[in-house]
């Protein structure tokens, strides 16, 4: 899942409300590839980079095992199997998603495509 | 410093105004002119111990005109603001007006806005089309953004 950084206040159209300056994860399910790609050239979008896991107080105990996985950043733990994840740091399963939605809420900000989420 | 090389102008401009059901319409091709106005309210002051004069500020305002060209097709912008100020002259409506063309990236200003008045000049030996004045007061903030749709 790639992160995105919105620099710029985004009009979506049709009502829709507008995608505020912030981090998303999933922008490009949102918005069209050539559109980002156009809004990225133009410098109003970029690739975001978030802090690495090793970063991050709540990941210490996990760090070690998830470097061998490969798995070094937020966007590599969000995409990952959960059921790998769960096995191989011996979590139970809801642990496991809390922590994937602790670190979504934490460090990324979801873009609803209803209203009252943007404007 | 280095002088510009994006520099752009208003011919392909692209101006959208709600209909009578909501719904965005592109006006450009009944559309000859318009003026975005983008203010602060400021309040002033003087103090005794210099000759300066100093500010506070206080909220955005704004307003936006159009010249549209009187045609006789109620979907085209004239017919539109006809119906809008006869019918629904209470409602607010939304405008957006693309600078340089609509494309994505490019820059949006929306507002909700109310029709404060449309002046219709007539002249009895003027042979080109008449061109009404339309003027915009925004209900909220005229929103900047990039188009992304």
């Amino acid at each position: 899942m790639a992160i995105y950084r919105v620099h710029r206040k985004l009009n979506r159209g049709s009502g829709k409300p507008f995608i505020l300056p912030g981090i998303y994860p999933a922008l490009d399910k949102v918005l069209q590839p050539d559109m980002l790609e156009t809004l990225i050239e133009r410098g109003y979008v970029s690739v975001a980079s978030t802090p690495p896991l090793a970063e991050l107080p709540i990941m210490e105990r996990h760090v070690s095992v998830l470097e061998r996985m490969g798995i070094t950043t937020i966007e590599q733990f969000v995409d990952a199997d959960p059921k790998t994840l769960y096995r191989r740091l011996r979590l139970k399963k809801k642990d496991v998603i809390e922590l994937r939605e602790l670190l979504i809420n934490e460090y990324l900000t979801l873009i609803e495509d209803g209203r009252g989420c943007c404007r | 410093m280095a002088t510009t090389t994006t520099a752009v102008n208003a011919c392909g401009a692209k101006i959208q105004l709600d209909d009578k059901d909501g719904a965005l319409q592109d006006i450009s091709g009944s559309s000859v002119a318009g003026n975005i106005e983008l203010t602060t309210k400021l309040g002033d002051y003087k103090v005794f111990a210099d000759g300066c004069t100093y500010r506070l500020a206080c909220g955005k305002d704004g307003s936006i005109s159009l010249t549209i060209v009187y045609t006789t097709d109620d979907s085209e912008g004239i017919g539109i603001l006809k119906e809008w100020w006869d019918a629904d002259y209470d409602d607010a409506r939304s405008i957006q007006i693309d600078i340089p063309t609509g494309a994505g990236g490019d820059d949006s200003y929306t507002a909700e806005v109310y029709l404060e008045s449309l002046s219709i000049p007539l002249t009895a030996d003027e042979a080109s089309p008449i061109m009404v004045a339309a003027e915009f007061k925004p209900n909220g903030c005229i929103d900047i953004s990039q188009i992304a749709s």
